[in-house]
């Protein structure tokens, strides 16, 4: 477990809040590539399936950080 | 000009550049000083007061002033009564859950979601004030709620203070911005009304000197004029904002707004009647009812006229009120003539009637009498139960998420999440956009906040440094919120400076605590953002077909059950219909709508007439039945029918007058009928 304040030019922010900045990172990547091959056309709704994809982009990095 | 070339000039006219920049410039920076001064005496007096919380004064009054007189002082007193009302629900509440904090917070959520739902039903500021209601609530349940949610017992201390905090922001912003504006929203309406009667009374005998199959072409005008008459709405709320004399006579602006749609919707099926007669019957009944409108409505050039109309409304009334009457006794007329004549007196009644809004605008002490009473018409329940199942949805799932994690700054987001989702819901498919934009001037603030609080307060001791330091942020911000561009993004800016900085009267300049309360802010509005990405709001194709189909449904009710005792309850239905038709909607939707109007107006006379001519015979029954069961092309025949019927009749016979009204009647639903088949044959039969 190493979920301490992260020094931020000199401010302690909470380490989730830089998880969800990565999380967000790793999505946009992950859109592009489904925009490029039309992947989201073929969905229900989109914002829902990337929503979703959102939280488990970010459970999957709160649970490496943890181990 | 580029900088060189700015230097290459004489410096007369590199002068003349910056001071023509300036003035243009001018009226935006002057509101901007003017918000930036109705903080600062906010501020002071909460100060001064020594109450707790003293940025929501400034907040409040950030929020109240608006680039126009008129719709910041409207803003005001509705966010007054909005504030009341919400400050009085959370009490109510707290009451009734005093040991359950899950009864607590879903009673929160059902509240924001009732909220939300009356703010999408509303419009203009009373929408405002709806949606600030429910917010207000969760704004005085921030403070009230403890570490795990639940209520405590100082909620009534904390929810008069918040409200007289808020009170003393609108009032301030009120004191300032009618201290330096004088307004002019009144005179701007008067001209509106003016403008748009003048050019449909142009329009309309420009009709009837066209007279032919080039009328197609005034369509688009048409369908433009449409778009101004709905724009009214607004001008009207700030005119009554600024006139605390019209606000009694509201319903004549109500009645002038209608008199408009009205006049449109006959010239339209002037114009639609003329196009499909044969050439030489066009011209010879257009000639005479143009022959029959004084020369004042059909000779004077548009702009002329308007400017006359808006200084002295009178005559024109007169002679509207004086042709409708000639129009109506018109002699020998066929079926096709009454048609014209009496769309054309509908016209006529209609611009008249926005006269009498022109006439109270100059003298507000001229008692105009105004017939029927004014109604609220929902064009359509879904868009606001989307809305509310919204704001529940998102109350509910932050309240979880604070009350999983503990997130110390979790009310706090919960506060700007409330009010993204139903501050903005009633902007439907521009809400997401617009939230975002929100979000973006909400980060930028952020940043502007951290930079005022750690690097120049620490080193300003009295209120006035304060007030200039707030200065170099709120009034860049005012001034920019006044240009089209990104206006949102600038008014999230002004909005949300005041509870970033949270000035005190013991100011702490902890980082800690400005970065959570920061990201707490920023999140709720992303949440927000979420909510409307996550549950979007109908799309405007689907929202016109609603539009459609609802007005279909009550036209085949018309066909049934009682007979109204006027067409005014239809009118207004279908009007509220055509107000709330989107943007993006196709000409050919817009036009079946308006032939819905016409159809269902004819319906309403024709059962009037057939009572009391005793005439409820089975060709109007079997017309009223096809209709009901969308067959457009027997209801065409069973009208032909019953047109002959009535034909038939000796003209010796009482009541000659009104079955010849009722002949045009038949014409004009048998036009509109067989024009718009597809969407009358279209649907569920009743």
């Amino acid at each position: 477990m190493s979920f301490a304040e992260v020094n931020l030019f000199g401010v302690y922010v909470a380490p989730i809040s830089l998880m969800m900045v990565a999380a967000w990172l790793v999505l946009t990547a992950l859109r592009r590539v489904a925009d490029h091959f039309g992947l989201l056309r073929h969905v229900w709704h989109p914002a829902l399936l990337v929503f979703a994809f959102y939280m488990i982009i970010l459970s999957s990095i709160v649970l490496i950080v943890a181990h | 000009m580029n900088r060189a070339g700015l230097l290459a000039t004489d410096p007369a006219q590199a002068y003349r550049a910056v001071a023509g920049a300036l003035c243009s410039a001018g009226p935006a920076l002057l509101f901007g000083l003017r918000l930036w001064a109705a903080v600062c005496l906010a501020l002071y007096i909460a100060f001064w007061l020594e109450l707790d919380n003293a940025y929501w004064a400034g907040t409040s009054a950030a929020v109240v002033c608006q680039p126009k007189l008129g719709a910041s002082l409207r803003k005001g007193s509705f966010r007054m009564i909005g504030t009341v009302l919400g400050a009085v629900a959370i009490v109510v509440l707290t009451a009734c859950f005093p040991q359950s904090r899950i009864g607590f917070l879903i009673g929160l959520a059902v509240w924001g979601a009732i909220c939300g739902f009356i703010a999408t039903l509303l419009r203009n500021f009373a929408s405002y004030a709806a949606a600030l209601a429910g917010y207000t609530a969760v704004i005085i349940a921030n403070d009230e709620l403890g570490a795990t949610g639940g209520a405590n017992g100082d909620v009534f201390m904390l929810a008069v203070t918040r409200a007289s905090e808020i009170c003393i922001g609108i009032v301030c912003a009120g004191v300032v911005l009618a201290g330096t504006d004088f307004g002019g929203a009144r005179r701007r309406l008067a001209v509106q009304f003016a403008e748009l009667a003048a050019e449909i009374t142009a329009r309309l005998a420009g009709t009837f000197a066209l007279a032919g199959p080039q009328l197609s072409e005034t369509r688009p005008v048409r369908r433009d004029l449409v778009r101004r008459v709905i724009a009214l709405d607004p001008i009207i709320d700030q005119a009554l904002g600024e006139s605390s004399d019209l606000r009694p006579h509201s319903p004549i602006l109500q009645t002038a707004v209608g008199g408009l749609f009205a006049a449109l919707s006959g010239w339209r099926m002037v114009a639609v009647h003329l196009e499909r007669l044969p050439s030489d019957q066009s011209r010879r009944e257009a000639d005479i009812v143009y022959g029959n409108m004084p020369q004042e409505l059909r000779s004077v050039p548009t702009e002329g006229q308007a400017k006359s109309w808006a200084i002295d409304p009178s005559s024109a009334r007169r002679a509207c009120a004086a042709a409708a009457r000639a129009l109506t006794a018109l002699p020998d007329r066929t079926p096709s003539l009454q048609l014209l004549a009496d769309q054309t007196a509908r016209t006529l009644i209609g611009i008249w009637r926005a006269l009498d809004g022109l006439v109270l605008l100059a003298d507000p002490a001229r008692s105009i009498p105004v017939s029927g009473s004014m109604r609220l018409h929902v064009p359509d329940l879904l868009p606001s139960l989307l809305d509310g199942a919204r704001v529940f949805v998102t109350i509910g799932a932050v309240v979880l998420f604070w009350i999983v994690t503990e997130w110390p700054n979790g009310p706090q987001a919960l506060v700007f999440a409330t009010i993204g989702v139903i501050l903005f819901a009633p902007r439907a498919d521009q809400a997401h956009a617009t939230v975002m934009s929100f979000m973006v001037g909400t980060g930028l603030t952020a940043a502007f906040a951290a930079i005022v609080e750690f690097a120049i307060l620490p080193n300003v001791t009295t209120f006035a440094g304060f007030s200039l330091a707030i200065g170099l942020v709120l009034v860049p911000g005012g001034a920019l919120m006044t240009q089209p561009w990104q206006t949102v993004m600038f008014t999230a800016m002004t909005a949300n400076f005041i509870p970033l900085l949270a000035p005190a009267n013991q100011m702490s300049y902890d980082p800690q605590q400005f970065y959570n309360a920061a990201l707490a802010i920023v999140a709720g509005v992303g949440v927000a953002a979420l909510a409307f990405r996550l549950l979007p709001p109908l799309s405007p194709a689907l929202r016109t077909r609603r539009l459609l189909a609802l007005t279909l449904r009550d036209l085949r009710r018309l066909t049934t059950g009682p007979i109204p005792r006027t067409a005014n309850e239809w009118q207004g239905r279908v009007y509220s219909r055509l107000s709330a038709l989107p943007e993006q909607a196709e000409p050919l939707q817009r036009a079946q709508l308006v032939a819905a109007l016409s159809v269902g107006t004819g319906i309403i006379r024709l059962r009037r007439v057939a009572r009391r001519f005793d005439q409820d015979d089975a060709e109007l029954n079997a017309a009223l039945d096809a209709l009901a069961r969308g067959d457009s092309s027997v209801a065409t025949e069973s009208f032909a029918r019953l047109d002959k019927r009535l034909a038939a009749l000796p003209r010796t016979r009482p009541g000659a007058r009104v079955r010849l009204r009722a002949r045009g009647s038949i014409l004009a639903m048998s036009e509109a009928l067989t024009q718009h088949a597809a969407y009358f044959d279209s649907g569920e039969a009743r």
